[in-house]
């Protein structure tokens, strides 16, 4: 195949699934903007979505694209479960203990998940046809993650506009202190920020084994996790829409980088994105660290 | 504050070494536990002069030490003809710290201009793009790593070679822990310590204060660095003899580092060093009984030490003690 | 000689004018107010000279050279010393460490065992030398205030910017911190400017100068009593005439 036409293509399987990760770097960055808090322990939540999309599918058969719901309430749970457990206890604390306790919360669910499921690499098969785009191939499978993403990331925005409890979360957002004056509950707008944060990103895992339903381990949230701080950085770091629109952005580049440095001999292309990816991570940093897009709350 | 003031928190961090030491060479089968205690408390002091001084977190600092791990290997592997005797280890140690500082100042000069947030989210690359770097570029043996126990054979003949890996090893592990716990205390007692004591406190009082945060951050990260680097070349190269990029980025190590520190109490003297005691004996006696649930039981421990007990063991002790006993726990 | 000049300095936050066009000198040796409520922009024109915030438009200067870039850190060698309004104590060292850290990075640029001697002279000097080893944070708000004032002075700053350093103290306290004050500023020829709220006695017994903000910009300034008994600005802050 001609290589543009391999580029063009890559770069719409790009897009797609930088609606996956935009997705779940919302969660990232609706945390950080309402609790100010960097939630270092993404990456084994993504594990956690995409494991329940593999058990869903594999011992109920149980369609991807469904058991988002499943995902979206095991996490809602287990962030109000975190939440009341650890996060509220510091939430005057240094930052550096914030961010070892994600840390730890991270591996924690990395370790119980070895323990549960072993670490061997699972993956399932969900195929219902493909459609053709002339220059490339798409499964169904994907639009549907695409779809999903978008549908979730608006009803979000819509939440956040028009409802009484999203007016809330933005008005913690720009001024704690304010909003408490006004007799919002802070405390329980915490909680809610950071349950739905972390539902976020454990239904974005299930997406994401839409477009890698192999390779599912205890450890692979770690890739997740550098990915979603490189978006969430360029998008900026308290902004999910900023994230969400990054999250596109991502995608294409790590799909045009990952054609581009197939065609340089001896060099393997896969290790070297990720290396792409921490160093864009760090010149985002460098130059304009609330982000490209966005800025520093929204 | 008169000179036995300032100093006097090195006395119980000697004695403690000099305990350990005598234990290890005066009961039979006692070595190994103490050489094993040895590399945490190391660990804890090399980690603490970065974590414990600035109170930022390296998320990636294991690849320091495997940086200085390879560069060992590399040095006995690549110089091994050339008849140095034991100055290839010397060689071997310098090009660790070399190696070690180098990556340092490449992170470190460009991430530490970062809020501690920012910088901790960098430094999560560090680890795994280096690793992926090493295996990807097939640098240093790619994945298949450097195995030098066929030159350390050459080099010192079989007998030398294993009584370098088996017990000089973990003398240099205890050189390196002396060093690095006087490193400290000479940096607590100078400006380099006042300044990293308003960076942890009050990073933007600090700069209104006059201190270039940005240069002293450096200047902690590159030493913290360049001590895991010679803790990789001792504890795992010339005790191994072999790298293999799978075993020496593992961020089990990283974990550890930071558990030791925080659960000893970061940034004192003496809190590493309590912090290395209690982590190696209870890593080494119960792994025995659980062998691979480390950080299964590390995390959750990490947690509660960062809610409920920040200031670790020597911190805690520190807060009751009142007069002229203090000055010991610095 | 002329110590500190702000020409036409404006500052924004996205869309907010924090600081408007505002111009002022400071000359060696004189002890100025800025007085104006909260909101008119004088923290943030502190924070400005501080190198806290960067200007958007404008130019400062300082001993005649352009500061304006000038990155924060590089400013108090130079000569610069602040407290802040909510003090900010390095709360886990003790307040004697506090001080010294003042004096070792500030225009003092002492060593570590003069900057802890300057750090008993100023804490006698401000009387809560009997705190010295406790640790900073465990301190009374008014204690910390002093520390402040304290770990400032031993910058051995050539300007010294008080942030309402003088709020919540009684009066004898003030009367005190004012005598120190006008002390020190003889001694070592120290310019101080002061900012205050509402403490307008507290004022009229400091400053020579007083400069009046409101909303950013800088209302009038001149001769202390001729200012604040200034009909505009007594109509804008005090509702009544000051004696």
């Amino acid at each position: 195949m001609p290589f543009f036409e391999q580029l063009a293509g890559n770069l719409v399987y790009g897009a797609i699934l930088g609606s996956v990760y935009g997705l779940s770097t919302m969660g990232l960055s609706l945390i950080f903007g309402v609790l100010r808090i960097v939630n270092v322990g993404h990456g084994p939540f993504i594990m956690l979505g995409a494991f329940t999309a593999f058990w869903m599918f594999t011992l109920f058969g149980i369609a991807p694209v469904a058991s988002i719901s499943v995902a979206l309430v095991l996490g809602l749970a287990l962030g109000f479960v975190i939440f009341f457990a650890v996060i509220r206890r510091l939430i005057n604390a240094p930052e550096l203990s914030t961010l070892l306790a994600t840390f730890a919360i991270g591996i924690f669910l990395e370790e119980v998940a070895k323990f549960i499921w072993g670490p061997d690499h699972r993956g399932y098969s969900w195929d219902i046809g493909n459609i053709d785009l002339g220059i490339t191939l798409i499964p169904y499978s994907k639009i549907l993650a695409f779809v999903s993403s978008i549908v979730i990331a608006y009803l979000l925005y819509m939440w956040f506009q028009k409802t009484k409890l999203g007016a809330a979360v933005r008005a913690v957002v720009e001024d704690s202190e304010g909003a408490a004056a006004c007799g919002i509950n802070v405390g329980r707008i915490y909680a809610l920020s950071f349950a739905i944060g972390i539902g976020l990103t454990v239904a974005s895992g299930v997406l994401v084994t839409l477009f890698v339903p192999v390779g599912i381990n205890p450890y692979m949230g770690h890739e997740y996790t550098l990915k979603a701080f490189v978006i969430a950085v360029l998008g900026g770091l308290a902004s999910p829409w900023g994230a969400f629109y990054a999250g596109f952005i991502f995608g294409l580049i790590e799909n045009g980088s990952y054609t581009l440095l197939g065609t340089i001999p001896g060099v393997e292309p896969f290790s070297l994105t990720r290396f792409v990816a921490f160093s864009l991570l760090l010149v985002i940093l460098l130059i304009k660290p609330t982000g490209l897009l966005g800025g520093e709350s929204k | 504050m008169t000179l036995y003031d300032k100093y006097a928190s090195l006395i119980p961090v000697l004695l403690i070494y000099a305990v350990l030491f005598a234990i290890g060479i005066s009961f039979p089968g006692m070595w190994q536990p103490v050489a094993f205690i040895m590399f945490y408390i190391t660990l804890g002091q090399a980690f603490n002069i970065f974590l414990g001084l600035t109170g930022y977190v390296d998320f990636g600092y294991v690849a320091f030490l495997a940086l200085g791990a390879y560069g060992m290997a590399i040095a006995v592997d690549s110089l091994g003809g050339a008849n140095l005797g034991y100055g290839i280890i010397l060689v071997g140690l310098i090009l660790a710290i070399l190696m070690a500082s180098i990556l340092s100042v490449a992170v470190g000069a460009v991430a530490l201009r970062l809020r501690g947030a920012y910088f901790a989210i960098a430094t999560i690359g560090v680890n795994e793009g280096f690793r992926y770097f090493v295996e990807g570029a097939r640098l240093w043996g790619g994945s298949e790593g450097i195995i030098i126990s066929g030159d350390m054979r050459n080099i010192f003949g079989r007998e030398t070679a294993n009584l370098i890996s088996t017990f000089v090893s973990d003398i240099l592990v205890f050189i390196i822990a002396i060093l690095a716990a006087i490193m400290t205390i000479l940096i607590m007692n100078r400006r380099m310590g006042y300044a990293l004591m308003a960076v942890r406190e009050d990073e933007d009082a600090a700069k209104v204060m006059g201190i270039n945060v940005t240069k002293y951050k450096v200047m902690a990260f590159i030493t913290s660095a360049s001590f895991a680097g010679l803790i990789g070349a001792s504890a795992w190269t010339l005790k191994m003899t072999y790298v293999f990029p799978s075993d020496v980025f593992l961020i089990t190590y990283t974990v550890e580092a930071i558990v030791i520190v925080m659960l000893g109490g970061a940034g004192t003297l003496l809190g590493p060093v309590i912090g290395g005691l209690i982590y190696g004996i209870l890593k080494y006696y119960l792994s025995i009984t659980l062998p691979g649930f480390q950080l299964l039981i590390l995390a959750p421990l990490l947690i509660v030490i960062v809610v409920a007990f920040p200031d670790g063991v020597v911190g805690a002790v520190r807060r009751k003690v009142t007069g002229s006993a203090r000055k010991y726990l610095r | 000689m002329e110590l500190l000049r702000l020409e036409n300095v404006t500052k924004r936050f996205g869309g907010l004018v924090a600081v408007n066009k505002v111009s002022f000198t400071v000359e060696k040796g004189e002890a100025i107010g800025i007085v104006g409520p909260n909101g008119s922009g004088k923290t943030t024109l502190y924070n400005l000279i501080n190198g806290v915030y960067f200007p958007g438009e404008g130019k400062i200067y300082f001993e005649g050279q352009d500061i304006t870039e000038l990155p924060t850190h590089a400013r108090a060698p130079l000569g610069m010393a602040r407290t802040f309004q909510i003090p900010r104590p390095f709360g886990g060292a003790t307040t004697r460490e506090n001080v010294a850290v003042g004096a070792m990075f500030g225009h003092a640029k002492a060593s570590v065992d003069d900057a802890l001697e300057m750090a008993d002279e100023y804490l006698k000097m401000v009387e809560i030398y009997d705190k010295r080893d406790v640790e900073a944070a465990k301190l009374t708000p008014l204690e910390k205030r002093l520390m402040e004032v304290a770990r400032a002075l031993a910058m051995k700053p050539k300007l010294l910017l008080l942030d309402e350093v003088m709020a919540g103290m009684n009066p004898s306290d003030i009367d005190r911190l004012i005598e120190l004050l006008k002390r020190v500023k003889e001694e070592e020829d120290i310019s101080i400017v002061s900012m205050v709220e509402h403490l307008m006695h507290a004022i009229t017994k400091f400053a020579e100068r007083v400069i009046v903000m409101h909303q950013g910009e800088k209302l009038i300034e001149g001769p202390t009593m001729e200012v604040l008994n200034n009909p505009k600005v007594v109509e804008i802050y005090l509702g009544k005439k000051v004696v």
